[in-house]
């Protein structure tokens, strides 16, 4: 028969004067008390071990951005959007030529840049971005095809460069942009060409 | 100092109110913990694969990408409408500044187009219909990448910069399908596709899941020590102290700046249900004290408790803690800091165990209800003897030669989860998720560029494309080749490698010239001397991953001489490959290292080293018979799944620990520990089965398996530790026969009916 146990005992068993047993009292053999202090001492141990790592054990990051294309070589967005309307090209030629300048890549082939800034040419590829190139004004002349002694070219001009122009390099120096190869009138891309007054000398490219 | 229990109850009081605050103060931080899983969290900082990513960056820029499917439900993309669809579309999407600089769309991105027009007085024109069916047909780029195989979708694409990002870009692009939806109801599907968007749905997923089987472990555990000891002092407290050690567990985490992750995440579970295994011994044992011994005071009993159970629970949240930091062995960082907070949960638990609990046991009158009488229902004697456990074994055992490894992140979600849906149609419609990066670095004066290296490059991707895994490859050859196109004749096929190398370097050019020197890039470096190639694999599980590597290799091998050139082997797909390889690996470290130091551990502190074997023993053959059924089940060993080795052996030797170091010595008090470890593995077991419950079917699988380690160590350890008894006397006696009931008959005995 199981015998009944007053949940409220433990209070009755106070001692008389209210106090209750001395907490040493324990029926443990002395071995297992060694026991504890070994196992305690390991505890211990262990949560230093655990406290140590915590404070070395770094949060993790992402991997960091790598962008390899340089300053110049990309502009954004990305490729050519379909979604982009054309843009107004402001008509006074400071503005037209800072606008230019903002969307513009480097023309290939281009090479050494001393002794080009007579010229700033701008070759348009799309409705949002063009190629720029420095130019002497003997190089836009051969281009022109008007090459001769003493002769000026216009501070601004509109000119055509056709896409099969664009495809071959007569002279084999991969600049695609070959002597009479701009046109004075279309069809073609449109190539502007900035020279004297209105190319002013802007220290390198864009 | 002699303090009145009524004065201690006080004090008891003031130190709860006191240590509420604290607590409160001390889980301000949860607010900061953040939810974020990653596979780079899986591999070692020095793993080669995270070494050939960063080399890959760092040649050939970042390039992981975020993938929108526009996909028209009756449309095809050829349709004048879908076009007119999908501006308006983007155009709603390209309100983002950052969203309109970086959006990329294939399909219909403008093209060079030989024939000048005065009304579009440049190079670059729109494509009409015929060109792209063309370019599709033609090209490798366009045609892999651009359109759907069904002919109705169009991706757009844009690089995935961080988790953040992505989340917020998938927002932005939720709110223009939606606005399409309202004027075209019906007519589309917009996905979005990428690494970043299964972490992030993985991500709210885990969390989503924590949510709802924290309360059920809590319930479950409510229940069960209300049918064991039926009061609701002790259900209080040991809801109590669950609850104090998830929140101060959190908290910890937080501080110490760890997110909530794929493993971090089932920590609270855990502890939760392992953190209470003592408390069962502690009442348990109180209560039984206090029926034998009814006129001893309360404080007096809690203090014997306390002391009979020290060593035994010390040395079983030790080595359960073991379990865990043996987890810091391991190279993958996710492993390491979910040992670590997994550890330190256990310890606050302990710690109010080893306080708390005796205190209130001392101080606080405990009600227990009556119980009704009920009977024993013994063990059969066949099951606990030696031979059905040598049969078992013989049984299940060779099981483990059908255990084979495999993962993927897709297979964290239920297959009808939109996420695992989203990804197996884009499977179908396009060339999958997952990549696998090769880098080639010439060893020579050579460059990429020379035509004889292009070819090479070209009969090694031919190789390697063979393989059925392998959908869809990408290389600088397929760069000049689709370009050579472009530039010429639509109607033309698609040009061979160009023979000269002045043609190759005009055609590099042009993708300079036209603002697309990204996609050179990616595939030739700044000095020519390093290309990378790609290959999307058809799935993301560690087999498919694992054949298109060993593809990769050989191919090399025949395509190159020796010393030609250096390769390596990164990309999501191979990532996920090696980290599922390091985990399964290093679980096998864990495991004898954590088997290991908790030999040591117990035969130091107990000085009885033949014990402490055998609870080894124990442990290890319960997982051996784990691994067996496994294998018998067909069950795949992954990232989470293969974490029950460690926890089995963290969990699991508490039984071995109980059987061997108990300070009962006549074959009744056996019993008495026999039925205590029974209702160990019985309220841990239900405890940890919640985890079944996971929306995760990873998470629910190691759910399984830790039950099957922990029932399987109950049974080992049961069996081994009863060998002695069984040579002293030849049946384990009930505990029917004992005089005093036991207050655990509830998990052997059934009821009788009133």
């Amino acid at each position: 028969m199981k015998p009944h146990i007053d949940p409220l005992a433990d209070d009755c068993q106070e001692g008389e004067d209210g106090r209750v047993a001395r907490l040493s009292h324990s029926r443990l053999p002395a071995s297992s008390a060694k026991m504890e202090r070994r196992m305690a001492t390991l505890f211990l141990l262990a949560l230093v071990l655990i406290a140590w790592q915590a404070l070395r054990t770094k949060p993790l990051g992402p991997p960091s951005l790598e962008i390899v294309t340089k300053k110049g070589e990309q502009l954004l967005p990305v490729a050519v959007p379909s979604w982009r309307s054309d843009p107004d090209l402001p008509l006074k030629l400071p503005e037209r030529l800072a606008f230019l300048k903002e969307r513009a890549l480097l023309w290939p082939g281009v090479g050494n840049m001393e002794g080009l800034s007579d010229c700033q040419v701008f070759v348009r590829l799309s409705p949002q971005h063009w190629a720029w190139r420095p130019a002497s004004l003997i190089q836009v002349q051969q281009w022109l095809g008007t090459r001769r002694a003493g002769g000026s070219v216009k501070a601004w001009q509109l000119l055509h460069f056709p896409a099969v122009s664009f495809l071959d390099d007569d002279d084999g120096d991969g600049d695609p942009l070959d002597a009479r190869e701009l046109l004075e009138a279309g069809p073609g891309a449109e190539v502007e060409v900035f020279c004297g007054s209105a190319a002013p000398p802007s220290g390198g490219r864009p | 100092m002699r303090l009145t229990v009524r004065k201690g109850r006080y004090c008891l009081s003031a130190a709860l109110c006191v240590g509420l605050f604290g607590l409160l103060a001390a889980t301000h931080s949860i607010r900061d913990l953040r939810i974020r899983v990653n596979d780079l969290d899986f591999l070692s900082a020095n793993s080669p694969v995270l070494a050939a990513d960063q080399a890959i960056r760092e040649h050939f820029g970042s390039d992981e990408r975020l993938i929108i499917a526009f996909e028209g439900i009756e449309r095809q993309w050829s349709d004048p409408e879908f076009r007119q669809d999908l501006a308006f579309f983007l155009k709603q999407l390209t309100r983002s500044h950052n969203i309109s600089q970086l959006l990329l769309d294939r399909l219909f991105r403008p093209h060079f187009d030989a024939r000048d027009t005065t009304s579009e007085p440049y190079f670059l024109h729109p494509p009409d219909r015929p060109w792209i069916e063309r370019a599709l047909a033609v090209t490798a780029v366009r045609g892999q990448l651009a359109a759907g195989r069904s002919g109705r979708t169009a991706f757009l694409e844009f690089p995935a910069l961080s988790a953040s990002g992505v989340a917020s870009i998938e927002q932005r692009v939720r709110e223009a399908a939606a606005r399409l939806d309202s004027q075209r109801p019906g007519a589309y599907r917009v996905r979005v596709f990428g690494r970043h968007v299964v972490l992030n749905s993985l991500g709210k997923a885990i969390f989503d899941d924590l949510k709802r089987l924290l309360p059920w472990s809590f319930l479950i555990i409510a229940l069960l020590f209300w049918g064991m000891f039926r009061s609701w002092v002790l259900v209080g407290l040991i809801l109590f102290q669950s609850g104090v050690t998830v929140a101060l567990t959190l908290a910890i985490q937080a501080r110490l700046g760890h997110p909530l992750s794929l493993m971090t995440a089932i920590i609270p579970v855990l502890i939760t249900v392992l953190g209470i295994a003592d408390e069962i011994h502690f009442f348990d044992t109180f209560l039984t004290l206090r029926s034998e011994e009814p006129f001893r005071s309360a404080p007096a009993l809690a203090w014997e408790t306390l002391r009979r159970l020290f060593f035994p629970c010390t040395a079983i949240t030790l080595t359960t803690v073991i379990g865990f930091v043996s987890f810091w062995a391991t190279e993958a960082p996710a492993l390491q800091v979910f040992g670590l907070i997994a550890g330190i949960g256990l310890a606050v638990s302990w710690l109010i165990s080893v306080t708390l609990v005796p205190t209130v046991l001392a101080v606080v009158p405990i009600r227990v209800r009556p119980r009704r009488r009920s009977r024993t229902r013994r063990l059969p004697t066949w099951f606990l003897h030696p031979a059905f456990l040598a049969i078992l074994s013989l049984a299940l055992i060779p099981g483990i030669v059908r255990l084979h490894i495999n993962d993927g992140w897709t297979r964290n979600f239920r297959p009808t989860h939109p996420i695992v849906q989203d990804v197996r149609w884009f499977e179908k419609e396009s060339v999958g998720l997952y990549q696998l990066d090769l880098m080639l670095v010439l060893k020579d004066e050579h460059r990429w560029t020379e035509p004889t290296k292009l070819v090479a490059l070209a009969r090694l991707q031919r190789e390697i494309s063979a393989f059925p895994e392998v959908t869809a490859s990408l290389s600088l050859p397929d760069l000049l080749r689709d370009r050579a196109w472009e530039l010429g004749e639509p109607a033309a096929p698609r040009p061979p490698l160009p023979s000269k190398q002045s043609e190759v370097d005009r055609l590099l050019g042009t993708y300079a010239l036209f603002n697309e020197e990204t996609f050179a890039r990616m595939f030739l470096d700044r000095s020519a001397t390093a290309t990378r190639l790609i290959f999307a694999v058809a799935s993301d599980d560690y087999r498919t991953a694992t054949r298109v590597r060993y593809a990769v290799d050989s191919a090399i091998q025949k395509t190159f001489r020796q010393g030609e050139v250096e390769s390596r082997v990164g990309g999501s797909a191979e990532r996920g490959r090696a980290l599922i390889e390091s985990i399964v690996g290093n679980q096998g470290i864990s495991v004898l290292l954590s088997l290991g130091v908790s030999l040591i551990v117990l035969g130091f502190a107990s000085s009885q080293g033949g014990k402490a074997l055998r609870c080894i023993a124990a442990n290890a053959w319960a997982l051996l018979l784990v691994l067996g059924t496994a294998g018998w089940l067909g069950l795949e060993m992954g990232v989470a799944s293969s974490s029950f080795l460690a926890l089995g052996v963290g969990v699991g030797l508490d039984y071995g620990i109980h059987m061997a170091f108990h300070h009962e010595g006549t074959a009744a008090d056996h019993d008495s520990v026999v039925q205590r470890v029974a209702a160990n593995v019985f309220i841990v077991s239900a405890g940890l089965s919640v985890m079944m419950l996971s929306e995760n079917p990873t998470i629910a699988q190691l759910g399984f398996l830790i039950v099957g380690s922990l029932v399987a160590s109950g049974y080992t350890a049961v069996v081994i530790f009863s060998l002695d008894r069984r040579e002293k006397a030849p049946s384990i006696t009930s505990a029917e026969e004992m005089n005093t009931p036991h207050p655990l008959q509830i998990e052997v005995t059934a009821h009788q009916n009133p």
